[in-house]
């Protein structure tokens, strides 16, 4: 089986949720004291896409950071990113909405996914469409679509890849 | 008459008894402390006053000096159980050399001691790229260290810390931990990193050097020409073994 190595990000603001996302996701190696230090931190899942066992390499990008030069040094080399906001502060969607954008002028062309996250906490009967644009939505409480989010975006990721 | 010598006049009629009552006073207090001046001067010149004083004032001078002296004596004796220490560690680890070169062959104890002294010994070498930080290839005795976090993280740690010293021209070059060391080299979009334990020496750094720029002149053209890196990863990790192993082995050599 072949193997493939992809870095992946996840950006988004203060408190959306993205460390607890990775947690439901990998055995986390490192503390978050990395975090808090150097405002990264890199977890690694080696997960099957269309027959390739694909390690993919999470960097963690604390919120804090996000007007840092650190910040965009971080995002060099990056193959997606996951944007994370908080479904129950729609000021975290406008948030991310500028980040992806300040990220997308930087990085052209680079695969992304925006997640809309901590849906365990909102009332099911709200029509979340119609308020935001995402691609999932999750919850790292439930577990809710929290591997099809990795998923999905390595399938982009590979797919890219073999179209070059 | 202006108004200063005005002020002046009206002050000395009114103040002039104060003032004598003042001076008077004065006069007895400056008296009194010029012969208590004398009084201690002509006791310190005089050795014999001098110690006849102390004596009679013992209890006052252990208050004062008690708690400065028992700093000082404390602060010396945690001095000389300090280098008794020393010395009986030196004498138990010459006692133990003594005895261990009785049984073991003469060959085997030069090199152990001189592996003691600190000869540097490559535990992981890691080729990885410059801006992912993702690893290329590796040559690692621990098969428990995931290499690929590794790789990652020195990344993070040394973009950090190009950025936080803002410097476009000098890359973080070394980074100590506990007994590991680990030097990076950088080679156009890639670099090298290669923990090592044991003294980080010049002869080291050449060996590395040449041997890390003799590698990268092979396979340096094939990396940037090659789309897929992940095809690359177990065919440079058997390159950089077999480089490495050599290297290491020249690293002995010159050691010893």
């Amino acid at each position: 089986m072949q193997d493939f190595r992809a870095k992946i990000i996840l950006v988004g603001p203060v408190g959306v949720g993205k460390s607890s996302l990775i947690r439901r996701f990998v055995f986390q190696m490192f503390s978050d004291l990395y975090l808090s230090t150097i405002g990264v931190r890199v977890d690694k899942k080696t997960i099957e896409v269309e027959g390739k066992q694909v390690h993919l390499l999470i960097w963690d990008l604390a919120g804090e950071i996000v007007n840092d030069k650190a910040y965009s040094n971080y995002l060099k080399g990056t193959d997606g990113i996951i944007g994370v906001f908080d479904l129950n502060r729609p000021q975290s969607y406008i948030d991310l909405q500028n980040i992806l954008i300040a990220i997308q002028k930087e990085f052209p062309g680079l695969k992304s996914l925006v997640v809309g996250n901590k849906k365990d906490l909102i009332d099911e009967s709200t029509d979340l469409r119609d308020l935001y644009d995402y691609d999932y939505l999750s919850s790292a409480k439930s577990g809710e679509n929290v591997e099809l989010i990795f998923e999905k975006l390595a399938e982009k990721v590979i797919t890219s890849h073999e179209t070059v | 008459m202006s108004q200063v010598e005005a002020i002046q006049e009206l002050r000395n009629l009114l103040l002039s008894d104060d003032r004598v009552r003042i001076e008077s006073q004065f006069d007895g207090y400056k008296s009194e402390l010029l012969s208590a001046i004398q009084k201690v001067e002509s006791e310190i010149s005089d050795p014999e006053k001098f110690s006849v004083h102390l004596s009679k004032n013992k209890t006052t001078m252990i208050d004062i000096l008690g708690p400065m002296m028992g700093q000082m004596i404390k602060k010396y004796v945690e001095a000389e159980i300090e280098k008794i220490n020393e010395k009986i560690s030196n004498s138990r680890n010459w006692f133990k050399n003594k005895l261990t070169n009785l049984f073991v062959p003469k060959s085997k104890r030069t090199r152990d001691s001189l592996s003691k002294i600190g000869t540097p010994e490559i535990k992981q070498v890691l080729l990885i790229e410059r801006d992912s930080g993702l690893l290329l290839g590796k040559y690692s005795d621990d098969r428990d260290v995931d290499t690929d976090i590794i790789a990652g993280m020195f990344t993070a740690i040394k973009s950090f810390a190009d950025t936080a010293f803002s410097s476009e021209e000098n890359e973080l070059e070394f980074i100590h931990y506990k007994d590991h060391k680990i030097r990076l080299f950088p080679y156009g979009t890639l670099y090298f990193a290669i923990v090592f334990t044991g003294r980080d020496t010049v002869v080291l750094n050449e060996i590395l050097t040449a041997g890390i720029s003799d590698f990268m002149d092979r396979y340096y053209e094939r990396y940037l020409a090659t789309q897929h890196r992940a095809s690359l990863y177990d065919d440079i990790s058997g390159l950089i073994e077999k480089e490495f192993k050599e290297i290491c082995k020249t690293l002995e050599q010159k050691s010893y």
